[in-house]
């Protein structure tokens, strides 16, 4: 027999009230993200979407490492792994992007079903203070 | 006051728990398109159309334009600085080679709850006739979550529908 949950929302969808809803809400640590410390907020919606915002803060990034021409970075800043708190169905698309007190960059690297990377780098040698990046992944829960 | 049979129903099925959250308000204001949802989370996104900027100020082996994209103001006030992503847009024809930055202190204006951040246009190479537009993304809370009344509705719409009460 279904639940009270599933029965209101067949009928709410069969009606075509509603085209989808948030089944649930919930902030996570961030885990296993070289030193990095900071929070993932997770939504997932009715139907399959599921997004994960996170914002890293940092109290200072070494970003002095002349990793090609042109290019600053550090071994600790080239690729930050993070660990995502509930797997995807399938990769999602990922951005990130950086506060900080310099001209500073990021992307992210890769992007899998249970994790992601991404790396900070400038185009001149810098230790920047205190910053965040702020990444934002989106793709489907099932 | 008038609430809709979907508004009331969905309000209902929110404060009993039975839905983690739904939107309540969307639309369009300015750049931006929004939705605002019941429990105090807020998405926005929008796009900066492209204006001629010239990318040609020296800097450290590269080229800017400080202020590309002067700060967008919200058309609602967040009550924490938002998540905020953004991405250039170029034209076809291949000729706007740049990527934009932010910048939480000077030059240009940082994020707050009101506006985003002021973004500046660089390349490797001088460019004084680029055209320089943005696709912009922002998400956070505008209002704290209000208190949910929790069991007693939700024991109401059991006995209502013929639930079981003594789960």
């Amino acid at each position: 027999m279904n639940s009270l949950t599933q029965m209101l929302k067949d009928v709410a969808m069969r009606a075509n009230l509603i085209k989808d809803y948030v089944i649930s809400e919930n902030t996570y640590p961030l885990q296993g993200a070289d030193g990095l410390t900071g929070e993932w907020k997770e939504t997932r919606w009715a139907n399959g979407k599921m997004t994960l915002v996170g914002r890293f803060p940092f109290k200072s990034a070494v970003i002095t490492s002349n990793m090609a021409a042109g290019v600053y970075s550090s071994n600790a800043w080239r690729s930050i792994n993070l660990i995502f708190p509930n797997e995807f169905a399938e990769p999602p698309r990922g951005w990130a992007n950086p506060q900080t007190s310099g001209y500073t960059m990021a992307q992210v690297c890769t992007s899998e079903t249970g994790k992601a990377s991404f790396r900070l780098w400038q185009s001149y040698s810098a230790t920047l203070g205190s910053g965040y990046v702020d990444v934002y992944f989106v793709g489907k829960w099932k | 006051m008038t609430l809709s049979l979907k508004k009331m129903l969905m309000d209902i099925a929110y404060r009993a728990d039975l839905i983690a959250d739904y939107i309540i308000e969307e639309g369009k204001s300015g750049i931006w398109t929004y939705r605002k949802r019941k429990s105090g989370i807020a998405e926005l996104w929008g796009t900066v159309p492209p204006r001629t900027v010239s990318i040609s100020t020296a800097w450290a082996g590269w080229y800017y334009h400080n202020n590309s994209i002067p700060p967008q103001e919200f058309p609602f006030e967040f009550e924490e600085i938002p998540s905020w992503q953004f991405s250039p847009t170029m034209p076809s024809n291949g000729s706007g080679w740049y990527i934009l930055m932010a910048s939480k202190d000077s030059p240009g204006a940082a994020i707050t709850t009101k506006a985003t951040g002021s973004l500046c246009a660089v390349r490797p190479s001088s460019h004084t006739n680029a055209l320089v537009g943005a696709n912009l993304y922002v998400v956070g809370r505008y209002k704290t979550t209000e208190n949910r009344t929790g069991g007693g509705i939700k024991r109401l719409i059991r006995r209502i529908l013929g639930g079981d009460l003594h789960e």
